[in-house]
């Protein structure tokens, strides 16, 4: 069956100013996403879940070295030049980005910068492309008469939601969200991930949300991947990462996170990742995880299946029976999904 | 004696209402960004000031530092009260309180390094004397925000430093001149969830171990829950719900807190999740619910009742099923009390 979008074994290299080693930021990243799919990257700074997203929609700068293939509706479009690109932005693949005021020109008004893109983008008479910015501003929930307010004239949610408004001007089938609610507050971005959620599956389209905040993910996505130094260690169904996370990773990234769930107090996860501009040798996560052994030092482990949609880069997991679900999972916790009640 | 005592604090900004409006006498209109809280700390104390963004928690903040001056209300550090104090009076006891932002990223001199940073406020308050002395209060200072060995440190710009150490090195700063009273505002909504709760469980140790009281500015119940000994929930510029954190999150009594909790992220997928309880729309702190008589939250509160137009809910305690009142000083400003059950959710709360 071919997917809506296909990422296969990406590599993004960067060069080091003053001819030091490259800096190996994402290595052999491959996922796919289908229609109506929500899809999680999840991991700390500098795991190179940005970069992914941004070699996916082609806007890494020219010095990056990528190779891999990317393929978007049936077509290779990874190395593709910017005008070769532009008839695949907006129309099949838009992007909403982190800081939602500097996505917009502090020096035109919103609906002005809705209905340019719909314009150029959708070739739509101005007039036309005028009313259906207003009618985009509705659909998020903004009245349509702040089309003529300047962006600093909304509120940190209400710009948000015009970023979201933006990023559907031209009806996308694939959303690429880069921490669309990192700089708001938790009940602004309660609405704004519920909005998106709605708008999602109101419109039928494919979401791609990258976050390091690995709760709110799950609360979104039917499937995550978790990265960590480059490489995706984890892979699951929203169910297998919540209940049974098989990487030890997973597992302290929820352990990390405060959550009035349960009454454990969060604990951080200790040291920093590895510098992405060596060779790893070994288990990159290995001088973080409590459960290293040996084998972690000098093997670096590679995904294998852990049960049926998920897989795991750990060595605790490589004789674990596939296909058996329910079974103790090595670095797993016993948390039992349900929420609050479940788990008092 | 408790170490902060804020009494009845009030801010209110004139609304401009242009010449045309003052030509024509209209009356003065004012925000109401603080309006009539009270609150105090003891020594060895977090309490949690929690809310969304625009319901005067940094307000407040600056308020009770005199960054900005209150339109009313006593700020009272250790027995001394600083609302009546000149800028040359409040001089020397800046040192006593210190505060630390929301971002490292711009709260630091991209051109100090770590040791000029931490000694700076050192020689401006004349504290260590020698240089070397000096040198030495700042290596303790990163030995107590846990960056070890120190000597790898200092020398560090703050480029040269990931968010998490950066919000260390701010810690550093204000721990350097042996505060009483820290305010953290927002300390660590720009760090990574994988880091949070090492800043939040450094100044719960601090806290304890110094015996400082801290004030804790978040807009996110998950921070306070686990490192917090109360909170206090402010919305549209009044304290809605406070009380012990044990308490307040174990059964939130005033529908805003209640919806406070219920936005935290939890380890649960997208079934699982409670549907229809959220929020909608923004506190406006200009619009008409603020200035207006009648609760505030009311507009975006599903519980909302006629009464509520009219009475303006003050802080009561709450009162457990016998008709005691709870321990732990739990009080919300709600005129329809037990909409929800005490101790429902999960406890928790400092250890």
């Amino acid at each position: 069956m071919a997917h809506l979008l296909e990422v296969e074994d990406l590599e993004v290299f960067f060069e080091t100013p003053g001819g030091g080693p490259d800096v190996h930021a994402v290595r052999g990243v491959s996922f796919t996403l289908d229609q109506r799919e929500k899809v999680g990257l999840v991991g700390e700074s500098g795991c190179g879940k940005t970069t992914t997203l941004l070699a996916v929609a082609g806007l890494l700068a020219p010095t990056a070295k990528i190779s891999g293939r990317v393929v978007l509706n049936g077509q290779e479009i990874l190395g593709l030049g910017d005008r070769a690109m532009r008839p695949h932005r907006w129309t099949e693949m838009s992007m909403i980005f982190q800081g939602s005021m500097n996505a917009f020109s502090p020096v035109t008004t919103v609906g002005r910068q809705l209905a340019d893109a719909i314009q150029v983008r959708g070739g739509q008479p101005k007039a036309k492309a005028r009313a259906r910015a207003r009618e985009l501003l509705s659909l998020v929930g903004i009245p349509a008469e702040r089309a003529s307010s300047f962006p600093h004239q909304l509120s940190g949610g209400m710009r948000q939601r015009a970023t979201i408004a933006l990023s559907l001007a031209c009806e996308p089938k694939i959303v690429l969200a880069d921490e669309p609610t990192t700089a708001l507050d938790v009940m602004v971005q309660a609405q704004v991930m519920e909005l998106l959620d709605r708008l999602c599956d109101e419109l039928g389209l494919a979401l791609l949300l990258v976050s390091h905040d690995l709760m709110l993910v799950t609360e979104m996505c039917e499937r995550l991947h978790v990265m960590y130094a480059g490489e995706i260690v984890e892979s699951g169904s929203d169910d297998q990462i919540v209940g049974a996370p098989a990487h030890p990773y997973t597992s302290r990234l929820f352990a990390a996170t405060a959550d009035l769930s349960t009454s454990a107090a969060p604990v951080a996860i200790p040291g920093a990742p590895p510098r992405l501009d060596h060779p790893v040798a070994g288990c990159s996560f290995r001088s973080r995880c409590d459960k290293a052994f040996d084998r972690c030092e000098h093997e670096a482990p590679v995904l294998l299946p852990v049960r049926p949609g998920q897989e795991a880069a750990c060595h605790l997991v490589e004789d674990h029976d596939v296909g058996e679900p329910g079974l103790a999972v090595p670095g797993g916790s016993e948390f039992i999904p349900g929420g609050r009640d479940g788990s008092a | 004696m408790a170490l902060l005592e804020v009494s009845h604090l009030v801010k209110h900004y004139e609304k401009p209402r242009g010449t045309l409006g003052a030509l024509s006498r209209r009356p003065r209109q004012y925000v109401k960004a603080v309006d009539d809280i009270s609150f105090s700390i003891e020594q060895g104390e977090m309490l949690a000031l929690v809310g969304e963004s625009g319901c005067g928690k940094t307000t407040t903040a600056e308020t009770v530092l005199r960054v900005i001056e209150p339109t009313a209300g006593t700020i009272t550090l250790s027995g001394t009260d600083l609302t009546g104090l000149s800028e040359a009076e409040l001089r020397p006891l800046r040192r006593h309180m210190q505060i630390v932002y929301q971002d490292p990223y711009a709260s630091l001199d991209p051109r100090f390094r770590v040791s000029r940073t931490i000694e700076e406020p050192l020689a401006i308050h004349g504290i260590g004397g020698s240089k070397r002395a000096r040198r030495d209060l700042v290596s303790e200072a990163l030995a107590q925000v846990e960056l070890v060995p120190t000597n790898l440190f200092l020398d560090r710009f703050p480029h040269e430093l990931s968010g998490g150490q950066r919000q260390r090195v701010a810690i550093a700063t204000a721990l350097a001149v042996n505060p009483e009273l820290l305010i953290a505002d927002e300390p660590v909504s720009m760090l990574d969830v994988s880091v949070r709760a090492g800043i939040m469980a450094l100044l719960s140790r601090l806290c304890r171990e110094r015996g400082m009281g801290i004030l804790l500015i978040t807009h996110d119940l998950g921070v306070a829950a686990h490192f917090t000994d109360r909170v206090a929930v402010m919305y549209l510029g009044r304290i809605v719900e406070t009380g012990s954190t044990r308490a307040v999150l174990s059964g939130p009594q005033h529908p805003y807190t209640k919806a406070l909790c219920d936005v935290v992220p939890k380890r649960q997928t997208k079934r699982d999740r409670a549907e229809g309880s959220l929020l909608r729309g923004e506190a406006d702190a200009t619009g008409t619910a603020a200035a207006g008589q009648g609760c505030r939250f009311r507009p975006r509160c599903r519980y909302a009742i006629e009464d509520c137009v009219e009475v303006d809910p003050r802080l009561r305690p709450v009162e457990a099923g016998d008709g005691h009142e709870t321990a732990d000083g739990h009080e919300a400003a709600c005129i329809r009390p037990g909409l929800f059950e005490l101790g429902q959710n999960v406890e928790v709360g400092r250890e």
